[in-house]
């Protein structure tokens, strides 16, 4: 039986053929968990899978981009009578072949599924973020001057591999930051270029660094993010921008909680920081994570408050806080922290150090 | 990454008199472009990342910033992430030589695209952009072999040292995350795929494949080496202009490799430039199809 909330929302819904062609659709659904691959491989090797009210059928088809792909997709979903949904169309042809059912849109039927996690859910992100920050903390002291950032991916590959990871589904980021935003790179918002794609960039003392990867274990995605300063303790403007950081999280969770909106997320964060948004004006302050890296809901995007207000919180959402504090001219602070919604706040799920920055503020 | 892949697809574009063409894949977008964006392993839904207009000739990207975009792509080319659909298509519509598009290639779509591409272009025709995409792509230039060829190499310096981690005789996840580590310090970070490493009987089969530069490279072996299956040097053989793909490799596997994975029909012939991959358990190999002998691109022995 593919997953009681699924259902649950097709039911509610009105749908009685599911039709998942997104990877992460079909391991949230089945749990059937495909390899880490690069998205043309991924697309064409895809399984998919159709769920019934009572049933559900996981098969790996020719490519979907061929006729005969369509027609496999087609027939299976020939057998099942009654309303069609699907989460998306691998091509042209795919949504040819299906055009007759009249599908409708999945999506909001997955993500009012996605937005409460089980508790065993809760646990597998856990287990994915407490992999990656092992793979972290061998890492952290090879970040030193004359290291390359390559380096440093490639002693985080060897250690999640090595620690049983599935995947890797981002390729890491070691973003050097600048002072200033002038002569840090062209953007179209004037913010922060970021992220940079890695380079062999050789670090140098007292760089700061915003860092960011994404794995995965058994479907199941984690978000690490942290600033560091190569071989610097920080400063005391730097020491204030983490409080800064801390003061806006500590804000964050504490308007989450069942009931609040993705717009009261963003407007603590707000808030917190004088007025001013802290986070990449073409990102979000937080982001939701499952068996993707990021998925809804998201707090502060351009989506705009009146649409995030629609959105509300409940036991078991999981929410990846991300502030960024910025004093153009002198640098920033940004990382990541990973919360599920209880009953009557937030739990942190996310356990590192912010070394070197002090913990000051919790 | 330098092709000339935008000219080869504006001349696909008219051919097929597709206005505009809508690419959510990301090697697809690679290929117009020669840009370099965060790589992110799965397969996406749709969403138009970069959109080729035929009036124009230009290429336009999402990107917030131009780090690793060509400097042949000028900043207004560029446009921003948003989180409103709606908003996207209508920074699309109003790119130059866009409103008003009759023909609109797409390389995927979601029921949410599909509607609002029907809403801001009304009446048009989606066209498959994907199989334009799929031709054009096929056949290789000499830039690109050269490209495949230099990402072959990391893959087999991987697979050298995977080999001498299974010789070890240490497990098959370390031999993957060795593999892995060795790519990125070779510089490359992306994989085309994690390694495959399975141990039958005292011998170990790897299988690599790394995306340098967005272009694919990877090879298949043993630890210890053990000759290619005789099915596999047949198949090798076969790799000639004018062999349709599914007779190529009857007992194994064939797609093409490029910028990335890339599918072939089974009834279509094989051409001069394309790169094929061939795999017959435990080994695969890269082949280049050319007017006379097909050049194995993956060099390295089977048995040392």
């Amino acid at each position: 039986m593919a997953h009681p909330r699924v259902r649950e929302q097709m039911a509610a819904f009105g749908v009685d053929v599911l039709v998942l062609c997104g990877e992460n659709n079909v391991a949230y659904a089945t749990g059937r968990v495909a390899r880490s691959q690069e998205p043309a491989r991924a697309g064409a090797t895809r399984s998919v899978a159709i769920v019934t009210r009572d049933d559900h059928l996981v098969f790996q088809p020719p490519s979907l981009d061929l006729d005969d792909g369509a027609r496999a997709l087609a027939a299976a979903v020939a057998d099942c009578s009654g309303v069609v949904a699907i989460d998306e169309y691998p091509s042209v042809v795919a949504y040819a072949a299906l055009r007759e059912r009249a599908p409708i849109d999945a999506a909001p039927l997955l993500s009012q599924a996605k937005i409460v996690k089980t508790p065993d859910e809760v646990e597998r992100i856990r287990a994915a973020q407490r992999l990656n920050e092992n793979a972290i903390d061998i890492v952290r002291p090879l970040a030193t001057p004359g290291a390359r950032q390559t380096d440093l991916t490639a002693a985080f590959f060897r250690a999640i591999f090595e620690f049983g990871a599935t995947g890797n589904t981002v390729d890491p980021i070691w973003n050097i930051v600048p002072p200033s935003i002038d002569g840090a790179g062209f953007t179209l918002t004037g913010h922060l270029p970021f992220p940079n794609p890695t380079t062999d960039r050789v670090l140098t003392t007292g760089d700061v660094m915003f860092n960011d990867m994404g794995i995965d274990l058994e479907g199941w995605a984690s978000d690490f993010g942290r600033t560091w300063i190569i071989e610097r303790e920080p400063d005391s403007r730097q020491r204030d921008q983490f409080e800064r950081w801390c003061a806006t999280c500590a804000a964050c969770e504490r308007a989450i909680r069942p009931g609040s909106t993705a717009a009261d997320v963003a407007r603590a964060a707000t808030a917190a920081n004088g007025g001013a948004r802290p986070w990449f004006p073409h990102l979000y302050v937080a982001h939701g994570i499952g068996t993707e890296s990021a998925e809804l809901p998201f707090c502060g995007t351009d989506l705009g408050e009146e649409i995030e207000d629609q959105v509300v919180l409940a036991q078991g959402t999981i929410l990846v806080l991300e502030p960024v504090i910025w004093d153009d001219g002198h640098g920033g602070y940004r990382a990541e922290e990973i919360v599920v919604v209880t009953a009557d706040g937030c739990e942190r799920l996310t356990d590192y150090t912010y070394a070197p920055y002090e913990m000051s503020v919790r | 990454m330098t092709t000339d892949g935008l000219a080869r697809v504006l001349e696909a574009v008219a051919r097929d008199d597709i206005d505009v063409l809508l690419l959510g894949r990301d090697g697809n977008a690679r290929f117009v472009s020669g840009a370099k964006r965060l790589f992110l392993a799965c397969e996406r839904a749709f969403a138009p990342g970069c959109v080729v207009v035929r009036a124009t000739g230009a290429v336009h990207l999402l990107s917030v910033g131009d780090a690793g975009i060509p400097p042949d792509i000028p900043r207004a080319r560029l446009y921003p992430i948003t989180w409103n659909p709606g908003a996207l298509m209508g920074v699309i519509v109003a790119m130059p030589g866009v409103a008003g598009a009759r023909r609109i290639g797409v390389d995927g779509l979601t029921p949410l695209f599909d509607q609002l591409i029907r809403a801001f272009f009304a009446d048009a025709d989606l066209i498959d952009g994907e199989a334009l995409m799929r031709e054009v792509r096929r056949v290789k230039t000499s830039d690109e072999i050269a490209c495949i060829r230099a990402a072959v190499a990391v893959a087999q310096a991987v697979m050298d040292e995977a080999r001498v981690v299974a010789r070890s005789g240490r497990s098959e996840r370390e031999v993957a995350a060795v593999a892995m580590e060795a790519m990125a310090r070779h510089g490359v970070t992306t994989a085309a795929f994690e390694p495959v490493v399975v141990r039958v009987d005292g011998t170990t089969a790897i299988d690599v494949g790394v995306l340098r530069d967005g272009w694919e490279g990877g090879l298949a072996r043993t630890e210890p080496g053990t000759a290619a299956p005789a099915e596999h040097a047949a198949a090798i053989a076969r790799c000639r202009a004018g062999t349709p793909v599914r007779e190529v490799a009857p007992g194994g596997e064939v797609c093409g490799v490029g910028a990335g994975y890339e599918v072939l029909e089974p009834d279509r012939e094989l051409e001069p430039g394309m790169v094929v991959s061939i795999a017959t358990w435990p080994v695969r190999d890269l082949v280049l199809v050319t007017d006379a002998t097909p050049e194995v691109l993956t060099t390295a022995p089977y048995v040392d």
